[in-house]
């Protein structure tokens, strides 16, 4: 059996990364765990970062859609992060409806929303003009991207 | 095969050749499947003395059974769903066929979540049953899914089908996405006797 998924305190807020197969057993040690986690207090949201995510089915997708209602009647926002397309595509061809759910497209948008201003963090058109040119990045770098491209 | 003479054996053969609708010429094309093996074991059960001898006898003919291949020579690939855990081995197992197919991401997702939801709607209704991944040759190219259990059936199925019903834990919703994200679907089930799932994605 996988362990737990970790949840991570950053700026008061939580941030949960799922880079696994999400088992029905691994969903629910996560949403008990996120309660307890709230419960201590000093909790500005949560972000729950998906783009490890390749299988979101109706259980899956109810299970995120209350761990957000959960959060959300404990006084704490919650953000869904990172959908891959082809998992956005499959909820709507599915009818599966997050409702009262925030979601953005990365997490730096996602500690955007929770912590407006706050970070340093910047307005996403700003960010984009400052974001390295490709030609300016390391050697390793760029192969790393050219590894990424190529896996599809 | 012990003391059964060569006319006998002969003629068990043809007898199971026979009652699983094989002709005798097929048989180097087709190699034996299944039914052949079950059909000559009932035959078998009339010479052999002991329940030793015929277990044995049937375990070597299955060894022999040739497993139908597609196109490019995968076997179906059986996930036994047994417990929570094996909703998750459907997955993988879903995914790693669909991507061997040659499907692209977001088939993959399609495909991956419905036998999820296959896998998921096995274990909660119907305790255990199976889903046989194969690979479709003609006339489309694709990936064939059956989903088998014999559990108690689904109540409500043409509710469901309609879009009417909505259980309190998804289920409708389920079964409706995977009609929604396949190419062909079909469902059968019957009170009591378990249910079946058929569904096949094809390659664009």
């Amino acid at each position: 059996m996988a362990s737990a998924i970790p949840i991570i305190r950053l700026y008061g807020l939580l941030l949960v990364a799922i880079q696994v197969e999400l088992s029905d057993a691994l969903v629910k040690s996560l949403r008990s765990d996120l309660g307890r986690e709230i419960q201590k207090g000093e909790v500005r949201g949560v972000v729950l970062e998906l783009s490890g995510v390749d299988t979101f089915d109706t259980y899956i997708a109810r299970s995120l859609r209350d761990i957000a209602q959960i959060a959300k009647l404990m006084g704490v926002e919650t953000v869904l992060t990172g959908l891959d397309p082809g998992i956005a595509i499959t909820l709507v061809e599915m009818g599966m409806q997050l409702e009262g759910v925030t979601t953005t497209l990365c997490l730096e948008d996602a500690l955007d929303a929770l912590l407006p201003g706050r970070l340093g963090c910047r307005p996403r058109d700003e960010r984009e003009e400052d974001a390295p040119l490709l030609d300016e990045r390391t050697s390793s770098e760029v192969a790393l991207l050219d590894l990424d491209d190529l896996e599809d | 095969m012990g003391y059964v003479s060569s006319i006998t054996a002969d003629s068990i053969l043809k007898a199971a050749l026979r009652r699983a609708g094989v002709a005798a010429g097929d048989l180097d094309e087709r190699g034996i499947d299944e039914a052949v093996v079950r059909e000559i074991g009932r035959g078998l059960s009339l010479f052999l003395s002991s329940e030793a001898d015929l277990r044995e006898s049937l375990a070597k003919l299955s060894a022999l059974v040739t497993p139908r291949v597609g196109a490019s020579g995968r076997a179906p690939i059986t996930i036994d769903i047994l417990t929570e855990t094996s909703i998750v081995d459907a997955r993988l197992q879903a995914r790693a066929s669909a991507r061997g197919l040659g499907f692209d991401r977001t088939d993959q997702a399609r495909i991956t979540t419905v036998v999820s939801e296959l896998a998921r709607n096995i274990f909660s209704y119907a305790g255990t049953g199976r889903i046989v991944l194969s690979e479709l040759g003609a006339p489309r190219a694709g990936l064939g899914i059956v989903a088998t259990d014999a559990g108690p059936g689904i109540p409500n199925l043409s509710q469901i089908l309609v879009g009417n019903y909505r259980s309190r834990t998804g289920m409708g919703l389920g079964i409706l996405a995977c009609k929604r994200l396949m190419d062909a679907f079909e469902i059968t089930s019957a009170a009591g006797k378990g249910t079946t799932v058929r569904l096949a994605k094809f390659l664009p």
